[in-house]
């Protein structure tokens, strides 16, 4: 069997890869294996992430001047090149153009999770949990269910159900 | 601390007894956290970094599932060692490379561990047998909740947790399984199967996490964003669609054991054992691809001489930095291979 890159030199290099949810049979010369991305080798999650950043629409993001976060001296160009931040400083140094990057990448941009024990955001959670628990209750005494299956969904939004 | 009497101990994850651990081999859950104030442990200064670390340890002293684990300062370990505690789950790659100011605190029976100054300042982790996000992240939530007591976490109200890569901010949840599809490999709809899983909001890894490759049938599935829906409800959607494989594997294993293919399976399954008993030098790659083999067979109750935890463990045990640990040395890839159907054989006696 000839290797699959080269097509020249007997493959003798054999493994499954993931692409793109698939599984392929490659087969590799050993001159190709050694240059390929090899088995096992570490493939960052950086490098989806620039893909993403790259399909970024143009003019959503402060191309004209380069920001920067005064923390810890990040640029944001430099992010752009490695999808690394340099401090938590950096998510409001960059804000702007960073929360269309966390709305590309997530789908999202409001957190719906846990907060950190005892901080204030914390706090509301557990009012607002508190909140909810009481209005089910009521509700199911009531015999309301369609209402208290609407409370359960809030609750679970919340993580606390 | 000797990490080669780590090799004395085993592997939580590897006991079958976790739910549908026939199919899925362990749940994995981690949650990425970085200290308010300190640039991140890629950005930080030498002298920063070693601060965390031991504000880090501090703090893991005082969680409560954390009351009897070992602390690891990377440095103090040898090249090998390292290796061995990335094969063992308990470390990363980038971890096990950079080395200063670097420590990761192992638990009980090594399920819960702690990275510290990883790509962010802490990497908690929880894993074990079968498919039991949800178990996993009732333990990784109270050691998380038991650390911000002590260690002020950067958080932002519209954000969540501050990650060094925007990928992970949010929740910093990764919540994955580790699955073993040999049924779906063999009857040719692997692809089918993980075709429709993109859609659904999951990630398809291979088995050492961010590589790509496919190694004795054993696929990673984890969520593929971490910002939005609350922890519980990211963790069901993956134990969803696990669910579902594991339901989909079954049928094809079933599929594969009954009448004239019965009789082919039984072929594959014995000349593997036969490969597992004789071999006199055998590569991890080949070793993996009989052990699939085995798996299967005893998940269907066939007789073998083996059980499923051994084979669990030997995922593991036949990995190159392993087999190092074992013979105390570091070795070429050819005394490994050598020492690795020794090691084999003699479990397969
Ligand atoms: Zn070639
Ligand atoms: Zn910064």
């Amino acid at each position: 069997m000839l290797c699959s890159r080269c097509g020249k030199n007997e493959a003798s290099v054999h493994f499954k890869q993931i692409v793109n949810n698939q599984v392929a049979q490659i087969d590799l010369c050993v001159d190709c294996a050694k240059s390929a991305d090899l088995p096992g080798a570490a493939v960052s999650p950086i490098f989806d992430l620039l893909s993403k950043l790259g399909g970024l629409p143009p003019g959503r993001e402060a191309r004209p001047k380069d920001l920067l976060c005064r923390a810890c001296g990040l640029r944001y160009s430099s992010f752009r090149e490695t999808g690394m931040l340099g401090c938590p400083s950096c998510y409001e140094s960059f804000a702007g153009p960073l929360s269309a990057v966390l709305k590309q990448i997530h789908g999202a941009s409001r957190h719906g999770g846990k907060a950190p024990a005892g901080s204030p955001d914390r706090r509301r959670i557990e009012e607002d949990a508190a909140k909810l628990r009481e209005l089910l209750k009521k509700a199911v005494a009531a015999e309301d269910f369609e209402e208290a299956a609407r409370l359960r969904d809030r609750l679970r939004a919340l993580g606390r159900d | 601390m000797q990490l080669s009497n780590m090799l004395r101990f085993k592997m939580g994850w590897a006991e079958p007894a976790g739910p549908s651990h026939e199919v899925v081999l362990s749940s994995r859950v981690r949650l990425a956290r970085n200290l308010s104030g300190r640039p991140f442990p890629g950005r930080s200064t030498p002298k920063a970094t070693a601060a965390v670390l031991s504000e880090a340890l501090a703090a893991a002293r005082k969680a409560k599932a954390l009351a009897k684990a070992a602390s690891i300062l990377l440095e103090e370990l040898e090249e090998t060692e390292r290796v061995f505690l990335v094969e063992r789950y308990l470390i990363s790659r980038l971890l096990a490379q950079a080395t200063r100011s670097r420590g990761v605190v192992v638990g009980e029976r090594e399920i819960l561990s702690l990275m510290i100054n990883e790509e962010d300042h802490l990497r908690l982790q929880g894993i074990d047998s079968g498919l039991c996000l949800e178990k996993l992240f009732d333990q990784t939530d109270s050691v998380d909740d038991d650390l911000s007591r002590s260690l002020e976490f950067a958080f932002h109200p519209d954000w969540g947790y501050l990650a060094a890569c925007p990928t992970n901010a949010g929740t910093g949840l990764r919540a994955s399984c580790l699955v073993h599809l040999p049924g779906l490999g063999l009857t040719g709809q692997i692809n089918r199967v993980l075709d429709g899983l993109s859609r659904l909001g999951v990630v398809v890894r291979g088995l050492y996490g961010e590589g790509t490759k496919v190694t004795g049938d054993l696929y990673q599935v984890s969520n593929a964003t971490a910002l939005g829906p609350a922890e519980r409800s990211l963790i069901s959607s993956v134990s969803k669609v696990v669910g579902t494989l594991v339901q989909r594997e079954l049928e094809a294993r079933r599929s594969l054991a009954e009448g004239s293919h019965g009789t082919r399976l039984e072929d594959l399954v014995y000349r593997s054992l036969g490969v597992l008993q004789n071999a006199r030098v055998i590569s991890y790659e080949e070793s993996m691809q009989h052990l699939s083999y085995i798996r299967l067979a005893l998940s269907l109750g066939w007789k073998i001489p083996a059980s499923l935890d051994a084979v669990n463990e030997l995922t593991v045990l036949a990995r190159p930095g392993h087999i190092q640990m074992l013979a105390g040395r570091a070795l070429d890839a050819g005394e490994r291979d050598f020492l690795r159907a020794s090691l084999l054989r003699k479990k397969f006696s």
